[in-house]
């Protein structure tokens, strides 16, 4: 057993709405260890990003609420950290990228000016020798004439590219971990491949672990070791990779591989589709959450949330019926 | 936005603009801005002409020929004399010099405590955000005239209390809007990202925030410089300002203006460089706002 990089606890992040309280992260619980990829899973609105967000202070307080067990990184609890240690390690053993590359980088400053700022920031480096450290990074990721390229605007680059770009600044300090929300949602799929690719090589070379916030199981298979996946704002099934993808447990969980097309699939198996939509995150449901949607509801599912409980060696379910 | 080619592999891509600063940049695209090269040109002709001028010209502003009085355009006095027989092309050049300075001090400050203060107040929101903006509301609503009269009373006429009434307030508005644009621009993913990166607040603000406002401060600031020149005018016409024998392009303005039916040429030439100083301004904002977009190809 590896040991731990993240070890998140019972994390909550809260937002007042109007005569409410939305819960976009209602005690969420994981653990990452080093060199792993753990792929967060769930639909939009199941507080996948929040929980980043929420680890690494990056929810607007106020009006956002954060609070719980802890977030141990290193062993140092960074809900507890002050804003100016987590900025130590934002970008600098934690860094993150995002969904959509067009606009994550600010169009009016050039890539070399956003590269270099992180070196300045978390390494004192001078922008010339940061400037060289940047082009080497870019040659990295794939960035073809790394020299000329440097100096232009994010607009002058592809999706594809930009996406890249975004990655070589995530990389720039050699973070611990790299967190990936949605790393390929907004490009096409033949770049989409690229990209994870490029997550893959990434992870074996600098023997870093990261999490990937993703909806799409497709992107996961092949991709991750161990899954978590999310539905309104808790983790309801967790466990390695290959175990969810063959034997999932929880109903949400088999709705959502029923839902990806496969191409292994012997018989030609119709994609079943989850019926309904997720719950309000300020107005959910007593009982476990999935419920209303869930083939196998029972009566007890509408009265109390059930308890995650141990199911194998490495796997965690939180459902009364699986 | 730009069209984004689908890139197969890490093939080479051809770029046909080459990148290098964003000043740089903006200076390389405003060249090619015929008009706001023109009206930098024609600033450039009339501040050379207030600051130099006078030197040049063989009577000073003050200097009275009450029999030789508001004649027209003669070959010893150029743009002919007023009613009390000073040459009015001294005068002219004489007032550019006031009118430009005005205009210069209410920019710099609506460029500096204005961009600032909105910026802050924008990015930070919450309390921080209401107390600095119900600051501004207050001072907008002080009667402006009032505050100046008071001024005066207090401290005395001078030259340096119309650039202090004018300055003080000239960044309100400016504040206003530098908030309203970062309000909205920190929304943007880019930000989150550099907060991820674990860049600064400050840093936030003002390398990345501020730039992209850059747009509508540029316009901003252009048609203030108008704003004050006539506010100065005004001023100067109730008497708190400028005083005779000093000259401002305002204070001739409205000189001419009385006696426009008998001798236009009072009005005419100080209107002429006032309109075309304003102009000017106008389309090198524009093409100024243009220039530092990146985004703009031309």
């Amino acid at each position: 057993m590896s040991e731990l990089l993240l070890e998140v606890r019972d994390l909550h992040v809260h937002y007042p709405v109007d005569g409410g309280l939305s819960r976009a992260v209602d005690g969420v619980s994981l653990d990452v260890r080093r060199g792993e990829t753990l792929a967060v899973v769930g639909e939009s609105g199941s507080g996948k990003s929040q929980t980043m967000y929420g680890v690494l202070g990056l929810v607007p307080r106020p009006p956002g609420r954060v609070f719980g067990g802890g977030a141990y990184f290193e062993g140092e609890d960074l809900l507890r950290a002050s804003e100016r240690r987590l900025r130590e390690i934002r970008g600098n053993r934690i860094a993150m990228i995002f969904q959509d590359p067009m606009t994550a980088l600010n169009p009016f400053l050039t890539v070399e000016r956003q590269l270099t700022e992180v070196l300045e920031v978390h390494k004192g480096m001078r922008r010339k020798e940061a400037r060289g450290l940047a082009i080497e990074m870019l040659a990295k990721v794939g960035i073809p004439d790394p020299e000329r390229r440097i100096d232009q605007y994010p607009h002058q680059f592809s999706g594809g590219m930009r996406q890249r770009v975004m990655i070589a600044m995530a990389l720039l300090c050699r973070p611990a971990l790299l967190v990936a929300d949605e790393p390929t949602t907004a490009l096409d799929v033949t770049i989409q491949a690229q990209i994870l690719e490029l997550l893959r090589a990434t992870r074996r070379e600098m023997d870093g672990s990261i999490i990937l916030i993703t909806h799409d199981l497709g992107v996961v298979a092949g991709n991750a070791d161990r899954i978590a996946v999310m539905y309104a704002g808790r983790v309801v099934e967790k466990g390695p990779a290959r175990e969810i993808f063959e034997a999932p447990l929880h109903p949400y969980t088999r709705g959502l591989l029923a839902s990806v097309p496969r191409l292994d699939a012997e018989q030609k198996a119709p994609l079943v589709p989850i019926a309904g939509q997720p719950p309000d995150p300020s107005r959910l449901p007593t009982g476990c959450p999935f419920r209303p949607r869930c083939p196998a509801a029972v009566a007890r599912c509408a009265q109390q949330y059930p308890p995650t409980r141990s199911a194998g060696p490495e796997r965690e379910v939180a459902c009364w019926v699986a | 936005m730009t069209s984004t080619q689908p890139v197969a592999g890490p093939a080479p891509e051809r770029e046909e603009v080459e990148g290098t600063s964003l000043w740089r940049d903006a200076w390389r695209r405003l060249r090619k801005n015929r008009m706001a090269v023109a009206s930098a040109a024609v600033l450039l002709a009339i501040v050379l002409f207030c600051a130099v001028g006078p030197w040049l010209v063989p009577y000073s502003f003050d200097e009275q020929d009450l029999e030789y009085g508001a004649r027209g355009p003669s070959a010893a006095h150029w743009f002919g004399t007023d009613l009390h027989g000073r040459d009015l092309l001294v005068r002219t050049m004489h007032g550019g010099r006031i009118s430009l300075a005005v205009g210069l001090a209410a920019t710099l400050v609506s460029l500096t405590i204005g961009v600032s203060y909105g910026a802050i107040a924008g990015y930070f929101g919450g309390r921080i955000d209401a107390i600095l903006m119900r600051l501004v509301d207050v001072l907008y609503t002080l009667p402006f005239m009032f505050v100046v009269i008071l001024f005066l009373v207090l401290f005395g006429r001078s030259i340096v209390l119309l650039f202090v009434a004018l300055g003080a307030v000239s960044w309100l508005t400016m504040a206003r809007i530098v908030r309203g644009q970062v309000l909205s621009l920190k929304q943007s993913e880019f930000v989150d990202a550099a907060r991820a990166a674990g860049v600064s607040d400050l840093a936030i603000v003002f390398r990345h925030l501020v730039p992209n406002a850059l747009g509508p401060i540029i316009v901003y600031a252009t048609l203030t410089v108008p704003r004050v020149m006539l506010e100065e005018a005004f001023l100067s016409y109730l008497g708190l300002g400028v005083q005779p024998p000093m000259a401002s392009w305002g204070l001739l303005v409205s000189d001419g203006a009385n006696n426009m039916v008998l001798h236009p040429h009072l009005l005419i030439f100080p209107g002429l460089l006032l309109t075309l100083t304003l102009f000017s301004l106008n389309f090198l904002g524009d093409g100024l706002r243009d220039a530092l977009d990146p985004r703009m190809r031309t």
